[in-house]
């Protein structure tokens, strides 16, 4: 059972998550009662990270060359000689299933004279370069040299495409472009206990929207990583939502943040009762019907859960949905491991990824994936629906509500981008809270580290 | 459209369109823009922006036919709701 952080004074007043979760209606696993909090200090974090050209030409070759990232889904190439393109920053990498279970990776580029070997995705039976025709077949062996008498120096063993390091997951597929990379397991240490009981593999992208924006991939990132900006960014939630009663622990290269439904913001000035808090969570405006009632005895935590229960029983095995705790099914429970990668824990089908756009410092890709369990045969991925810099996240449909909470991050991202460059003529770091912004500091913890290498 | 109570300053915002919000506070009104611009009416003071963006999104998603999914919160209880 996790300690009981009343009275503390680094903590918010409320009720903590530990005595949250004693009210459960369900069983909860240990490790959602294990509190991993680190601290890292108080210091400010110096800002030039993202605005500066240099900072960001330092993380390719020191962060994007080197580390594990999540580059597809197993389900985007599920038949042999399918192939996916996973670009980060000037690099592109090819991504190929070779066989029934085995899939490779490689540098998407021409040996003979570096044209992108593939410039999207789809189906392959060889991998021929569009440009002179040098082919390779899907395992990486060089199979045609066009006019081979006039390269006397190309063997063809020496020309095969290097095998990058791959790493498979609950249905992601990872890539390294460091041959040398640590292995893969090692690297995401307990995640795959955390997401034991999520079925991650048993899922598939039922949206996928990839959001351009005009902010470094750091900056989007952070607007996903804290409930700390809730009571300002989301308002109309915090009745019905524990924003500062949040838990963030610290787990090696991944940290997790939980934000507590059903309960009332320390922030608020009266007491709602329950059905206000439901109503808040259901976005209930005053003048419609309200769409769930609180019955005398229940919480609005209860009825929350229990409607959830429902609607995934309909998609899922019911009995695994029966496995699941209140928390698990309502609450927000985002995970991220370094640098970019942030799934949802719990029932909660958010997959986040943040990239640079290109080779841009102060752009991004800010892509949000569903995962969704399924019933029957595996339906398709769905395909990138992608939005430009100028264009509003509200015409992402498919993400529901969630693009209207979307709307108002989004207000924000770009603003903080070029308020930094001003902030810089009077300080030169950002101030960061000690404990809800935890996994800002930890993301930088590692940063730092791989920065220096 | 779509009222709702600010819950910490308890003004109310109402979405007359998806780009003009109605903000009272005091028996006082004003008409502010989706990003809380003052335009016209009694009440005149800073508004939350991110207020109003709530409401009046709430009217872009409506207008845009964008209901709750069978598998948003809301929509879980509109499938209970429909059940009965
Ligand atoms: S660049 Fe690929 S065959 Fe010439
Ligand atoms: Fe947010």
């Amino acid at each position: 059972m996790g300690k009981n952080i009343k009275n503390r004074q680094d903590r918010s007043p409320g009720l903590s998550y530990a005595e949250i979760l004693d009210t459960d209606t369900h069983h909860v696993s240990e490790i959602w009662r294990t509190e991993s909090p680190a601290d890292f200090g108080t210091a400010d974090q110096p800002s030039d990270v993202y605005t500066s050209r240099h900072f960001h030409d330092l993380e390719m070759e020191k962060i994007w060359l080197k580390v594990w990232q999540f580059a597809c889904r197993e389900e985007h190439i599920p038949e042999i000689g399918d192939t996916e393109v996973y670009d980060i920053g000037k690099f592109s990498v090819l991504i190929v299933r070779t066989g029934v279970d085995e899939i490779k990776a490689y540098p998407n580029a021409c040996l003979h004279r570096g044209r992108l070997l593939r410039d999207c995705a789809g189906h392959a039976t060889e991998l021929r370069c569009p440009y002179h025709g040098y082919t390779w077949s899907l395992g990486g062996e060089l199979k045609v040299v066009p006019s081979e008498w006039d390269f006397p120096q190309v063997n063809k063993d020496e020309y095969a495409l290097t095998e990058l390091p791959v790493g498979r997951w609950g249905g992601f597929i990872f890539i390294s472009l460091d041959l040398d990379v640590e292995p893969f397991e090692e690297f995401l240490g307990t995640l795959s206990l955390h997401f034991e009981n999520y079925r991650m593999d048993e899922r598939f992208v039922e949206a996928h929207v990839a959001k351009v924006m005009r902010c470094n991939w750091k900056t989007a990132q952070e607007a996903f990583m804290e409930a700390f900006h809730l009571a300002t960014t989301h308002p109309s939630i915090i009745t019905g939502t524990g924003d500062c009663n949040s838990r963030y622990d610290v787990f090696g290269n991944f940290a997790r943040a939980v934000t507590p439904t059903g309960t009332p913001s320390p922030h608020l000035t009266w007491d709602p009762s329950e059905q206000e808090m439901l109503d808040a969570m259901l976005d209930r405006g005053q003048d419609e019907e309200r769409l769930g009632v609180v019955p005398e005895g229940k919480t609005a935590r209860e009825m929350a859960a229990m409607a959830s229960r429902m609607r995934v029983a309909q998609v899922a095995d019911p009995e695994w949905v029966e496995s699941l705790s209140d928390a698990e099914m309502i609450d927000s429970i985002y995970y991220t491991l370094f640098p970019n990668f942030h799934p949802w824990g719990g029932f909660n089908r958010i997959v986040y990824r943040f990239r640079p756009f290109g080779d841009e410092h102060e752009m991004s890709i800010f892509e949000t994936l569903y995962l969704s369990p399924f019933k029957g045969d595996r339906p398709p991925p769905a395909k990138v629906h992608w939005i430009g810099a100028d264009e509003s996240i509200l015409e992402a449909h498919e993400l529901g509500f969630l693009a209207r909470v979307f709307d108002q991050d989004t207000f924000n991202m770009p603003q903080v981008q070029k308020g930094m460059h001003t902030l810089q003529l009077v300080k030169p770091g950002i101030t960061l809270s000690r404990y809800q912004e935890t996994k800002l500091r930890h993301f930088f913890d590692i940063y730092n580290k791989y920065m220096s290498k | 459209m779509h009222q709702m109570i600010h819950p910490l300053t308890r003004a109310t915002y109402d979405a007359e369109t998806d780009e003009i919000v109605k903000v009272t506070r005091d028996g006082k009104s004003g008409l502010y823009t989706r990003n809380g611009e003052y335009i016209s009416g009694e009440l005149k003071q800073s508004v939350d922006p991110e207020m109003c963006r709530w409401v009046a999104s709430y009217v872009e998603h409506k207008n845009a036919g964008v209901g709750a999914s069978a598998r948003d919160r809301a929509g879980a209880f509109v499938a209970m709701k429909e059940e009965k």
